[in-house]
């Protein structure tokens, strides 16, 4: 028999600790906004009219890092049976990535319809990537970045368009493009033809001054390499500094190998045709950005008045305007 | 088992549909507010077990594992791949306490009687026929405890304000309704929202309650980049059914509708959602 009774009654300390935090407002907006809830579910929870489920606790948690060991201790006194344990620490991240990751990425690629078959590779090992990475989802950001097809044979820049990540970053990544130059560590990355790894907020910003991402404590950058020819890049970004010990290096170096299998054999460019340009900081880019998917429309429907085109191609074509634009902006624009 | 054996619409075992499932699994939970969302007030301290049947790559199953790790929850599904790659999943999510096992839903499930608190499943209108459904829920009764929750989800997909979009969702629903997969009577719909209440009260189950969901899926929402990753594939998997039930003409004409719709939901004005009704009661 399933017993239905709520605890009542008695308020536990840890909701009297985020009562006093959220009497602040503008943290308890921060805190709702991070955590992806209403202000009055805070403010419900804190006077003991809800009872949150242990998901919310745990984003609770992420989201309130200068009280997150108090809540550790305090949670469990109304839900014991709520593991808030941070189980995940990176030297207990599983080592080996499992045989069946292999045959699924293996079995995408035999079986899927060349259209599709680069991202649905390219998605899946992003998925496995921050399971295996970020078991107890304590904040992890994975995203490729593909060097955009030249129009005279030089790779003047990468761009960025696929990527995923749990909380804090949860549902801000997808599908939002911008391009990187050799500002950016993924660009330095593929210049150079070895992975770049940044332990600290201070270590990075220290070399990529104008590559600052929000939340961001430690970040891996490591080309997706074929023969020494270069196709793109797989950027990790953590919450957590040291984060990337070599375990986790080795793990992710694994992965950008199997990420070849995300590429056709033209889309890998051999070093000397690599020569990025400096592009301006996403801010400035995003205004430019903004309307990318109906120029690809548009592109499409020019393109169609003389043969059959398809999405992809009419997406290079735009992709290559815009490099050629964002590379071409005014100094004084760009900041500089 | 053999292929002949199998009722669903698209290919299970596929890589392909695996990484729909996948997407379509985390798009859903988040839609839904959660795992349990309508259970705020169930004491989870005196759930031990939970079947998800039809689980797919375990989404589901993980996260309910993770949220609450005293729970032994099992997933069964009748791909041999997929049930593998959930376990793979499991295995570097370091869930003891998931598990996995390859099962025909549609056969005696290989549980005893009384065995779980909570058995829950969403979407398996693409495997279970309308004349199945009552061999199949009287099953699904056997293996929960008396006073166990009973929890099905289904979905009305794809409202929509772009035409080759809209065109393509009601021709999923006729090619289910030619295909014998579905409750509505004219295949306008997909028909299976109207049905989980009397099912569950045909079954036996009492307390029947009820919790509507929406998932938006527009240009501008969170859902959007899954949204477009799901219907992608859909359309890539979904061609033999269409084909098969000649709801197009002609596999040109199928290849000029999936471009359109390719091009549509990437349009500035794109707005479209899905309903999903969860209905859930006990066992006496």
């Amino acid at each position: 028999m399933v017993d239905k009774k709520m605890n009542s009654g008695k308020i536990f300390e840890w909701r009297i600790l985020l009562g006093k935090i959220i009497s602040d407002t503008q943290e308890r907006r921060r805190i709702a906004h991070m955590m992806g809830v209403n202000n009055a579910t805070l403010t419900r929870w804190s006077k003991g009219i809800s009872k949150p489920r242990p998901d919310g606790l745990h984003k609770l948690t992420q989201a309130t890092p200068t009280h997150r060991q108090q809540f550790l201790e305090l949670i469990p006194q109304e839900f014991p049976e709520i593991s808030m344990e941070k189980r995940s620490e990176a030297k207990d991240v599983v080592q080996e990535i499992p045989v069946a990751f292999f045959e699924h990425i293996l079995d995408a690629h035999v079986a899927r319809q060349p259209l599709s078959r680069a991202s649905s590779i390219r998605v899946a090992i992003v998925q496995q990537i921050l399971s295996q990475l970020d078991p107890d989802m304590n904040g992890l950001a994975a995203s490729i970045s593909v060097c955009v097809p030249p129009r005279a044979g030089i790779i003047r820049s990468m761009s960025e368009n696929l990527g995923r990540g749990t909380a804090p970053w949860h549902g801000q990544l997808e599908y939002q493009i911008s391009f990187l130059g050799i500002e950016s560590p993924q660009g330095c990355a593929v210049s150079q033809g070895h992975p770049i790894v940044m332990h600290s907020h201070k270590e990075k910003m220290m070399y990529y001054p104008d590559h600052e991402v929000a939340w961001e404590e430690s970040a891996i950058a490591c080309p997706i390499l074929q023969a020494g020819n270069v196709a793109g890049c797989l950027y990790i970004s953590s919450t957590q500094p040291e984060f990337f010990i070599d375990t986790i290096q080795s793990i992710v170096r694994t992965y950008a190998k199997l990420l070849t299998l995300g590429f056709a054999p033209h889309e890998f460019y051999t070093r000397e045709q690599i020569m990025l340009g400096i592009m301006p900081a996403n801010a400035i880019q995003q205004t430019r950005l903004h309307q990318f998917q109906q120029r690809i429309s548009q592109r499409m429907r020019e393109m169609q008045r003389c043969r059959p085109v398809l999405r992809p191609e009419a997406e290079i074509s735009v992709l290559q305007d815009l490099e050629d634009e964002l590379l071409h902006i005014p100094n004084e624009e760009a900041g500089a | 088992m053999t292929q002949n054996e199998r009722t669903y619409l698209t290919d299970s075992e596929s890589a392909l549909e695996v990484a729909r499932l996948l997407d379509q699994d985390k798009v859903m939970t988040r839609g839904m507010g959660g795992v349990l969302p309508e259970q705020e007030d169930l004491n989870f301290s005196s759930v031990s077990r939970i079947l998800d049947i039809a689980c797919g790559p375990g989404g589901w199953v993980h996260e309910v594992a993770r949220q609450y790790p005293h729970i032994e929850v099992t997933g069964i599904d009748i791909s041999k791949n997929t049930i593998k790659y959930a376990k793979a999943h499991a295995q570097v999510l370091k869930l003891n306490n998931a598990h996995f096992a390859e099962m025909n839903a549609l056969k005696p499930l290989e549980f005893p009687d009384n065995y779980f608190d909570i058995v829950n499943m969403r979407t398996v209108v693409g495997f279970v026929l309308p004349d199945l459904w009552a061999g199949y829920l009287a099953e699904c009764k056997r293996v929960l405890c008396s006073g166990g929750i009973l929890r099905l989800t289904e979905g009305e997909y794809g409202f929509t304000n772009k035409p080759a979009h809209e065109t393509f969702m009601a021709l999923i629903n006729q090619a289910q309704h030619r295909a014998h997969h579905s409750f509505s009577p004219t295949g306008h719909n997909a028909g299976m929202i109207p049905m989980l209440r009397p099912l569950l009260k045909q079954a036996g189950i009492q307390n029947l309650q009820s919790r509507a969901h929406v998932i938006d899926y527009s240009i501008d929402m969170e859902a959007h980049a899954e949204g477009v990753q799901d219907i992608t594939n859909v359309l890539e998997l979904i061609e033999p059914l269409f084909l098969a039930t000649k709801v197009v003409a002609s596999a040109e004409e199928y290849a000029t509708l999936h471009s359109q719709v390719l091009e549509e939901i990437q349009d500035e004005g794109f707005s479209a959602v899905s309903i999903m009704l969860t209905v859930w009661g006990e066992k006496p």
